[in-house]
Parts: C-alpha cells; sequence; structure tokens
C-alpha cells in the first residue's frame, strides 16, 4: 500500500505540473499535494512505529478517508469552472483499499460510497460531467470494485490462512496419535499372552493405518466382506468413498489384507505403496483389488505361506515391455499400464510346468485383467513361494 | 557368540519388552530412553549393535545415527512407515529398520542379520528408497543413479522376495545380492548429501 500510495502521489504531482498553465489556483494545488505528501510519508512509517502511538487503527483508516474525500473535494477548488477535473484521482483510492482489506468488503464499500459522494459534490461545483450519465457512472461503479475487490481479496486469504493453520494442527494431532496409539498396540501384541487380545490389537492396528492411508473408518464394510470374496470390491468402494474418483490404492488393499489375515490366522501380509504409485480409476480398482483377493484366497487355501507382501509402484516401461514379450501379447499404445502390483508369499510354491491346479487360478485372475486392458503373470518354483504379478492403466 | 545390544526408546515398556524378546543369542549391555543418553551408553558400553526409536526427544533415532552409525550397525524400530525422516536416518548410515510389529522371531532373525553388518532392508524401505531414486531422477541430475540390475534387486527386495530368492532369480550368489544392496545405501547417501548441498546453495545458506 505505501508503494501504490507514492505511485498515487507521483503521478497526482506529475499531472498538476503538466497542467499547471490551467490551475485557477495553484496554492490550493500546492496545499493539496503538500497534504497529500505528509500523509503518505506518515502512514509509510505506521507498521514500525504505529503500536508505539495511542491511536487506534480506526482512526488512522478514518483519517485517511477524510483526507481522501478532502483532497477529491479540494480539486474543485484548484479548477475554473467548466474546466475538466485532472488533479488526480487514484490517491484517495489507496484509503478505500487499506479500509477493505483491514475491514472487509462491507466497510470498503462504505468507503468508496463515501469517495463517490465527495467527487460528485465536485462534479456538482465545477458543473462538468454531470449531463454524462454514463460517465459518472463507471466512476461509481469503478470506486465501489475498488474497495469490494480489496475486503474480498483480504477474506479470501484470510480464510486460506485459517484453513492452512487447521491443517497443520490436523495433521499434527493425526501424527502423534498416530505413534502414541500404534506403539501401544504394538505393545499389546508384543506382550500379552491372550491371543484375543494380541488378535484384537493387531486388527486395530490394521484399522488404523488403513484410515490414516486415506480409507475412511470402514468397521461395518470390513465386517461384510470378512466372508465375502466377491463383495468386497464393492464394500471397498463405498468403505472408500470413491465414486468415480481416482482414489489411492492402499486402503483398498489394506481391508483386504485385513480380511485375510482374519480369515487365515498366522498370516502375516504387509501391503506396501509406493508414496509414488498413482491413484485408481473405479474400473482398474475392481479389476485390480477383485484380482489381489483372489490371490490372497488362493495363498490361504494352497500355498502354506505365513507371510505375504502386497506391493504396488509405477509401472516402468521396460518391465511392462518384457512382461508382455514373455506373455506373448502386444500392448497397445493407448492403454499403457501405469500400475505395478505383485502379490509374492512364502508358500510352499509349484512347478508351473506340472500344476493344473493353478490353471483355474491364473485363468480368472488374467480374464479380471486383460479385461480391463491390463497384463497379469504368475510365476512359481517349488519351495519358493508364488508371485503374482499386475500392470494396469491406472 | 552372543550380540551385545544397545536399546534405545523413551518407553519403558517397550524397553523391557524387547529385552524380553532378544532372547539368549543377544545381551542388553545398555539402556536408554532418548537420544544425548543413547550416544553416551553407545560410546560408554561399545556395544556390536544397536536398536533405536525414531521418535524420542532430543534428536531421536536420526541424532544417534549421525553419531555412531559409524562405528556400530544402528537399526530403526518404529511404529511410522513411509517418513521422510525414516529415509534420512537410512540415508545417515543405519543398516535399515524394523516395523515394531514385527514377530519376536523375525525380530531376532534380522538383528542377528544386521550383527553382521548385513542390511535390514524391508519391503516398504525398498519401496521408499525406489520412490526416492525415481524422484531424484526426475527432477535433477542424480549424483549417482541406479544401475539396471541394483534398481531390479531393490524392486525385488519390496516385492518380498528374500536375498536367497533374489540370487536364484538372477543367477547370482546371496553374497552379491547384499553387496548390492550395500551399494544402493551409498548412492541414497550420496544423492541425499547432493540435495542438501543443493538447498544450502540456492538458499544461500553457507
Amino acid at each position: 500500500m505505501t508503494v501504490f500510495r507514492a505511485i498515487c502521489l507521483a503521478w497526482a504531482v506529475i499531472g498538476v505540473w503538466s497542467e499547471r498553465g490551467f490551475l485557477a489556483r495553484p496554492w490550493a494545488a500546492v496545499g493539496l499535494l503538500t497534504l497529500m505528501a505528509l500523509w503518505t510519508a506518515a502512514v509509510s512509517l505506521w507498521p514500525r512505529w504505529g503500536s508505539l502511538l495511542p491511536i487506534d487503527r480506526l482512526w488512522v483508516h478514518l483519517t485517511e478517508l477524510g483526507l481522501g474525500a478532502a483532497v477529491l473535494i479540494g480539486d474543485s477548488f484548484v479548477y475554473d469552472p467548466g474546466r475538466g477535473i485532472s488533479l488526480p484521482w487514484s490517491w484517495p483510492a489507496a484509503g478505500v483499499m487499506a479500509v477493505g482489506l483491514v475491514r472487509g468488503w462491507r466497510a470498503g464499500l462504505a468507503a468508496s460510497l463515501a469517495m463517490v459522494g465527495a467527487s460528485l459534490i465536485t462534479e456538482f461545483r465545477l458543473d462538468t460531467n454531470l449531463a454524462d450519465p454514463v460517465q459518472a457512472f463507471s466512476r461509481i461503479g469503478l470506486w465501489a470494485v475498488t474497495g469490494l475487490l480489496a475486503g474480498y481479496v483480504s477474506s479470501r486469504l484470510r480464510r486460506a490462512e485459517a484453513e492452512v493453520a487447521l491443517a497443520h494442527a490436523r495433521e499434527e494431532v493425526a501424527r502423534q496419535l498416530h505413534d502414541g496409539v500404534l506403539q501401544t498396540l504394538a505393545v499389546i501384541q508384543r506382550r500379552s499372552d491372550d491371543t484375543e487380545l494380541a488378535a484384537l490389537a493387531r486388527d486395530q492396528e490394521s484399522d488404523l493405518r488403513r484410515f490414516l492411508s486415506g480409507g475412511r473408518s470402514a468397521g461395518p464394510a470390513a465386517a461384510a466382506i470378512a466372508d465375502d470374496a466377491t463383495g468386497a470390491v464393492a464394500a471397498l468402494r463405498t468403505a472408500m468413498g470413491g465414486e468415480g474418483e481416482p482414489v489411492g490404492l492402499e486402503p483398498g488393499l489394506r481391508l483386504l489384507a485385513q480380511r485375510h489375515e482374519r480369515l487365515f490366522p498366522g498370516t502375516t501380509v504387509s501391503v506396501v505403496v509406493a508414496p509414488d504409485a498413482p491413484r485408481v480409476r473405479p474400473d482398474p480398482l475392481e479389476a485390480v483389488l477383485g484380482a489381489a483377493g483372489e490371490a490372497l484366497t488362493n495363498v490361504g487355501k494352497h500355498a502354506e505361506a505365513d507371510r505375504i507382501t502386497v506391493y504396488a509402484e509405477p509401472a516402468d516401461e521396460d518391465d511392462v515391455a518384457e512382461a508382455a514379450d514373455r506373455l506373448g501379447i502386444e500392448v497397445l499404445g493407448r492403454r499403457r499400464p501405469t500400475l505395478f502390483l505383485s502379490i509374492k508369499d512364502n508358500g510352499r510354491g509349484f512347478d508351473p510346468a506340472a500344476a493344473t491346479e493353478r490353471i483355474g487360478l491364473s485363468r480368472s485372475i488374467r480374464g479380471r485383467l486383460t479385461g480391463a486392458g491390463g497384463l497379469a503373470e504368475i510365476a512359481s518354483r517349488p519351495g519358493r513361494g508364488t508371485e503374482v504379478r499386475l500392470w494396469i492403466e491406472a | 557368540m552372543v550380540v551385545r545390544v544397545v536399546i534405545a526408546d523413551d518407553h519403558g515398556i517397550w524397553r523391557s519388552g524387547l529385552r524380553a524378546d532378544l532372547g539368549e543369542n543377544f545381551a542388553v549391555v545398555g539402556e536408554a530412553a532418548d537420544a544425548a543418553e543413547a550416544i553416551e551408553v553407545i560410546r560408554t558400553s561399545s556395544p556390536d549393535l544397536v536398536l533405536t526409536d525414531l521418535h524420542m526427544p532430543n534428536g531421536g533415532g536420526l541424532a544417534v545415527v549421525k553419531a555412531v552409525g559409524e562405528q556400530v550397525p544402528v537399526v530403526i524400530l518404529t511404529v511410522s512407515e513411509a517418513e521422510s525422516d525414516l529415509l534420512d536416518a537410512v540415508a545417515s548410515g543405519a543398516l535399515g529398520y524394523l516395523v515394531k510389529s514385527t514377530t519376536s522371531e523375525e525380530l531376532r532373525n534380522h538383528l542377528w542379520r544386521a550383527s553382521q553388518g548385513e542390511p535390514v532392508f524391508s519391503p516398504s524401505l525398498a519401496a521408499l528408497v525406489l520412490t526416492e531414486f525415481r524422484r531424484v531422477k526426475a527432477t535433477q541430475q542424480p549424483a549417482d543413479a541406479l544401475s539396471a540390475r541394483e534398481r531390479e534387486v531393490l524392486q525385488l527386495v519390496a516385492r518380498g522376495h528374500t536375498y536367497r530368492e533374489i540370487g536364484e532369480e538372477l543367477y547370482i550368489s546371496a553374497k552379491t545380492v547384499e553387496n548390492h544392496v550395500r551399494n544402493i545405501l551409498k548412492k541414497l547417501h550420496l544423492n541425499r548429501k547432493q540435495e542438501l548441498i543443493r538447498y544450502a546453495l540456492e538458499h544461500g545458506i553457507e
């Protein structure tokens, strides 16, 4: 604002100087300019010294507005009637803007109207443009917009500031809570001889982690899918609140993991989602979660594994090309997989050449993926576990 | 051989639980409730292995790693994953980290290997490191990019393969896999350092 005032003042000085030949009362012009200069200098010191003075900020604003109005009215004494007004108008706008910024749009508008009144007095005295309503209106409009805009900008800024502060506070609470509660749950799991209590702690930990990773609290949904794999995906969608919008993969995967740990006690499922893994649209999400759920169920039934790792990351172009090559599939340029997901267990594995029981699994998982334009591959060796790998356009 | 361990954690109940869990192959030679105390205890008792929490008063696990990481293997035990300070801790010399919900048997297993100087690279840490390398590669000239083989190894770790499985998959020995992992850690360290220097230069910090 200080800079704005100074520029307006300079402009006014230049304006008056260039019109010096037409001034009816040069002394009045010099007086007004001096007044403006004094005030401009005085308020530029306000931020540094203002707090030392026993003056309320309101008085500063009112004084500035009064001065602005005085300048506008004083204008009519500088020139003779009939002569266009040229002592520039912009300087009083600083006062209006200051009021709008500090006191909101209503005050800004009121200040604008006061200036409009002042300028009307001048117009009337000089008897100039009153005949031209268009110009009069545009002038009124300009003033009103100045005050309103300043008020609006400042209220938006203030709201944004408040929102940022709130978000920070929430983050801090989540962080504190997160550490403390997770710590306690870990202690319970470690120290408790009561297996049910330990299982409860483990469940609560998964719930909390899923919630922190962006999923909504999904107690009922989790219960609903505990024994129904097909209904799982629908429940997941509701639980994640993603209707049409791409969503993060982690909450859904954690829910699947939790369900698996409940169905197959003694198995640990770690869900690892790279921070830069892409968000997923509803259709591929359904395909991927469905396939992952199926792969997990299959591990539980056949693999005799006690550790499963579910891992998601952005798909690597070379990896996709190699996999497509192995599978004998051509990847079309416009449907390029962007997400990679793997489900790996440490179970007994199987010999892909000899195993017939896995054909159904591989057909079903592949069906889900290729239906959505993705790739699926299952790799295993006896004694080395099984890995299901999925690529899809997220 | 018994591994001599120092445990640093600000929760007494956690330390005592951990002590009970470690079993007969480990001997707890010192305990601390904050970073300053931990550094002091480690200097006086010179253990074979340090187990430290990430969030503690007076600097936490990161301060412990920075102070003693070059003399003794440090493993971070934490409840929180996917945090940049975790990555910082590993980049400044921690051998890796374990989540506190790791089962007792796995914990003993990992700690035994860590005491032999083998990096404790969980899938989630591998995922964090991979992401970090992708980020560095996308935004700037990395001081040291991952080789194709290193990326492969790291990705297999993230996917849950053991070093032995990775070795078989890539037709290399488990020892070679371990060396790759160590190199990856070195490169991570270099890149983080370079980034710190660049940040300092850009922001005019002497």
